[in-house]
């Protein structure tokens, strides 16, 4: 089991390491130029060419793909002076010559060209919105699409099991923009009054004092409308796997020695079939932060996609890339941890 | 004995056995038409016409005098005829043109990139499944030739790309350049094999790279590796989205293409042909591709469903198409800043819904016919 957990953990980071090749290439196939996008039109030729300097524009290709390489990976060597200090915040390990130094420092994403801060400051203050939109939208979906697949699969071919299908088809056909816009103009303009929710804001909020304070409420019709898709998806796999295993032997031995039929259904049949679900619940996780970014432009919840799709009207190409690269990172996570989870849960993959 | 039928009448008479499959081959029949005779649908009308057109206005054409009409708004200065149907936007334009427009646009979209993406898809997994990781020998000479080659049309992109990377002329010069790339370095091939020398021959694995070379690009969602890719276009245009979005969304054709080519590589008339000596793309095309054909069909359908979304997703964010195009997506976005007006978001996301929820149940009764 270690054995296939490491092989999986190197496999992911040799996956990682190709996609910031990727995106440390495309970067330089952007069609805008870093300085003006930093100081404007105006400027004169001493900071520009001082920018382009800090930035390694004067150098050839392959050297600022390796300086981005540098940038980005956690351990590297970096000048030993309190002024690399206080621009990498690395921690160092040990001195390597008598100027530089082995360190261990976070990623360095560079700064937005915008607003100067650094890509890592504005991505920090954003994740955690997103991290728990996508927690509360992906715990409506299991719940409601567990809920709706076991009831479907108990009476196939009755008018609950059709319209529960034709349901999840139109869900899996709308996008989640669409949605989103829908419940915020029935949840938080129509019906208001009645169910008091905003049509926008974020988790977090500024009150009048200046203090960042957190609403609730704002969470709720954004993880509604993220959260339709997986429960889509999730109804039509929970009812293909309970089909398949309510035709079972051993259910079949469960209701004929006289167990009730709650007990039979929750704990014999729907157990086993919650196998190829769980994985597929964790692997959607990943990819609920790609339909947060539309869901959160539209609500305004200042998250991680909100942030992007701001930077990418902005041509602030360090954050899109820095975000790019933070989904990239927990896709790849995501789909080691399913790989190793779906070895837990079915023995049989292990042996293989 | 029995009678040979062609490909498009196996279908029919398949599909005529499915109780809805007739009705969603008419609405994807009328959005075709709608798509192909936009222009002529929507226009502004003129004198010496014969036949007036349904809706007399241009998607483009802004009259300030009526912005943001609501449909049950009286518009009492409007005759019959040139009533707002579906309303107008904030710029004066109206939907109903709009949503014609952006039926065109999607649909561009939906089936050009479905059909670049299934290209590469079905070439990767012919590639990937016949040859496996043994059967591709290439003689060393050849390989460097065909490295050179490669090389070549790397250099030219990159001295060409600086200059007019994304315009229309790019396009065709690249495609005309990589042909005759291809062709060259082909005629090259037989003239440097048709000289006897003992050589090394290179087992290329080609199964591994193309396996891992989708594995890495899956393991970005794609609607991120699109995002990611749009700032560094220079020139919006429909053409970049097509291309963009069929270089992202290959892989699952290319990975279904491959398991059905390992299917039947086993098969006996697969096999037969190569003890006849028939030349690869003679297997290929007249042996191969015909078994592949549904499959493909299948995935192709769920394909335009997700590029039409994909479509609708950018130009609501408002990046990869120009800001003067009418989309869908680009109606929906007018009603961001206030979501008040909901004849802007109601009919452009029913048009959505209507031809992603088609191309899934065409792709459902297709998969039926196996």
């Amino acid at each position: 089991m270690i054995h296939f957990i490491l092989r999986r953990l190197l496999y992911g980071s040799v996956v990682m390491f190709f996609v910031v090749l990727i995106i440390s290439s495309i970067i330089y196939a952007a069609p805008v130029d870093p300085t003006r996008m930093t100081f404007g039109q105006r400027s004169d030729n001493a900071t520009v060419q001082a920018k382009r300097k800090e930035l390694g524009l004067d150098q050839p290709l392959y050297v600022q793909l390796g300086m981005y390489m540098r940038d980005i990976l956690p351990l590297s060597i970096e000048g030993d002076t309190p002024a690399e200090k206080e621009k990498y915040q690395y921690f160092k390990l040990f001195s390597v010559g008598n100027h530089n130094a082995l360190v261990f420092k976070y990623p360095y994403l560079r700064e937005s060209y915008q607003t100067g801060r650094r890509v890592s400051e504005i991505l920090s203050s954003a994740i955690p919105q997103t991290a728990v939109l996508a927690l509360a939208s992906m715990l409506i979906a299991t719940f409601l699409g567990i809920l709706l697949g076991v009831a479907a699969a108990l009476k196939p071919g009755s008018v609950f099991d059709t319209s529960a299908i034709i349901a999840s088809v139109m869900g899996y056909s709308l996008p989640s923009y669409i949605v989103a816009m829908m419940l915020a103009l029935i949840g938080g303009y129509w019906l208001s009054d009645w169910t008091g929710l905003n049509i926008q804001g974020s988790l977090f909020e500024l009150d009048d004092f200046g203090d960042n304070r957190t609403v609730w409420k704002n969470l709720i019709l954004p993880a509604i409308a993220l959260g339709i898709r997986p429960v889509a998806l999730i109804t039509q796999l929970t009812r293909g796997t309970m089909m398949d295993v309510l035709t079972q032997d051993y259910v079949r031995t469960a209701t004929a020695k006289g167990l009730r039929k709650k007990i039979v259904i929750f704990k014999h049949a729907l157990r086993n079939a919650l196998n190829p679900v769980a994985t597929a619940i964790s692997g959607w996780f990943a990819g609920l932060l790609a339909g947060a970014f539309f869901v959160e432009s539209v609500f305004s919840y200042n998250g991680l996609g909100q942030v992007t799709v701001t930077a990418l009207l902005n041509f602030d190409i360090p954050v899109v890339l820095g975000s790019v690269l933070f989904t990239a990172l927990v896709f790849v996570v995501m789909n080691v941890f399913v790989d190793v989870l779906y070895a837990l849960l079915d023995p049989r993959i292990r042996l293989n | 004995m029995l009678k040979p039928i062609l490909y498009y009448q196996y279908i029919k008479n398949d599909l005529r056995r499915q109780p809805f499959a007739k009705y969603h081959f008419y609405i994807f029949c009328f959005l075709i038409s709608v798509a192909i005779t936009a222009p002529f649908i929507a226009k502004q009308p003129t004198m010496t016409q014969f036949l007036p057109p349904c809706i007399p206005y241009d998607a483009m054409t802004t009259r300030l005098s009526d912005k943001l009409l609501s449909p049950f708004d009286p518009q009492a200065n409007l005759s019959w005829y040139r009533r707002h149907w579906l309303g107008t936007d904030g710029m004066g334009r109206d939907i109903a043109a709009g949503l014609v427009a952006g039926t065109r646009i999607a649909l561009q979209v939906g089936l050009g990139s479905v059909a670049l993406a299934a290209v590469i898809g079905l070439f990767a997994g012919l590639m990937s499944g016949y040859y496996g990781d043994e059967r591709f020998r290439m003689e060393r000479r050849c390989v460097l030739l065909w490295l050179l080659g490669w090389a070549i049309w790397g250099f030219y992109l990159h001295v060409f790309a600086q200059q007019d990377w994304c315009a229309t002329q790019f396009y065709t010069t690249t495609i005309v350049f990589t042909i005759l790339l291809i062709i060259v370095l082909h005629i090259l091939e037989k003239i440097i094999t048709s000289i006897k020398h003992q050589q090394l021959v290179w087992i290329i694995p080609i199964d591994y790279f193309v396996m891992r070379s989708i594995d890495l690009l899956q393991a970005i969602p794609f609607l991120i590796i699109l995002l990611g890719l749009m700032p560094f276009i220079k020139q919006k245009s429909v053409s970049n989205v097509i291309l963009i979005i069929g270089c992202v969304t290959w892989m699952p054709i290319a990975r279904m293409i491959r398991a059905q080519v390992i299917r039947l590589r086993t098969r006996v008339f697969i096999q037969n042909a190569e003890a006849l000596g028939y030349p690869t793309w003679r297997i290929w095309v007249f042996h191969l591709i015909p078994n592949l054909l549904t499959p493909l069909l299948v995935a192709m359908s769920f394909g335009v469903a997700n590029a039409i979304m994909a479509e609708g997703l950018l130009s609501f964010l408002g990046v990869g198409l120009p800001d003067d195009l009418v989309t869908w997506g680009s109606i929906c976005q007018a009603a961001r800043a206030n979501a008040t007006h909901w004849w802007l978001v109601l009919f452009p996301s029913g048009a959505i819904l209507l031809t992603v929820l088609i191309f899934n149940w065409l792709g459902e009764h297709l998969k039926q016919l196996k």
